[in-house]
């Protein structure tokens, strides 16, 4: 069957860069989607958790940080899992294409210098 | 930034729509798919199970047309919600908030569509008599 999404958003803090035991390198962070919205309402934004396996996931752990704008490509996955003995839903997009958008030094730059305040920052939702 | 969140499944429905109607009058369906993943040889089969929504003319169709075990072309975008259960424990929920609904399957062809892209739909007269071979239409 066919399972695809695209998702463009803003991180919401650093991937979480990881190994599995058979050493599987997998990557986890939270985007964060606006939803689209007249300019009278209240913003709406959708928390959306990714997953990225292998390649991807070293490319996301040493490239992406907290704010930074990003588009994913990936398949919608329901995954339960059990904490503390109760059973729960996952739900999460695996990547499968990773594109990182906005100015390169956009989430690096330093608030003191007033050139690099560029717009780039502005639309950043947080 | 623009955001973007668009997401496209072709699955089964596990349940006949659950059609209702909001305090304020707006209809809404409900349903769950069941979306096979990728297989991969000496792998067990898995499957996603998704709740969809779908909400005003488009859940008036679902009801109308949708059945369980009918397998479906679901275009909308991923939402996540929060809401209090029995408990007032709170809770999310992960659903996909359909836009466009296309039924797939031969015994059986539909297309149901949101007003916003309707127009796109409009047949042209005469279209009907023109011999189309039904395998052309799927769109793969």
């Amino acid at each position: 069957m066919y399972n695809k999404g695209f998702l463009i958003g803003n991180l919401t803090k650093d991937p979480d860069l990881r190994y599995t035991p058979s050493g599987i390198p997998v990557a986890r962070f939270t985007i964060a989607v606006n939803r689209p919205s007249a300019k009278s309402e209240a913003k709406e934004v959708d928390f959306i958790n990714i997953v990225a396996w292998r390649r991807l996931a070293e490319i996301c752990g040493e490239y992406l940080k907290k704010g930074r704008p990003v588009s994913i490509e990936g398949r919608l996955q329901i995954r339960p899992y059990e904490k503390n003995g109760e059973k729960k839903i996952m739900t999460e997009v695996v990547a499968d294409g990773m594109q990182m958008l906005g100015r390169k030094d956009a989430v690096t730059q330093k608030p003191s210098d007033p050139k690099a305040e560029g717009t780039a920052q502005e639309d950043v939702p947080f | 930034m623009a955001n973007l969140n668009r997401i496209i499944l072709v699955g089964k429905l596990m349940n006949d729509p659950d059609v209702r109607f909001t305090v304020e009058g707006v209809q809404v369906a409900k349903f769950q798919m069941e979306v096979d993943r990728f297989e991969k040889e000496g792998m067990p089969k898995q499957v996603d199970n998704i709740d969809i929504v779908a909400w005003r003319d488009l859940a008036d169709i679902c009801g109308k047309y949708l059945k369980k075990g009918k397998l479906v072309l679901v275009e909308g975008r991923i939402q996540i919600r929060t809401f209090e259960n029995e408990a007032g424990a709170r809770k999310w929920a992960t659903e996909v908030v359909a836009r466009t609904i296309k039924m797939l399957g031969t015994e059986q062809k539909m297309e149901a569509s949101a007003p916003a892209t309707e127009k796109v739909n409009d047949e042209i007269p005469g279209l009907d008599e023109l011999p189309v071979e039904e395998e052309s239409e799927l769109p793969f």
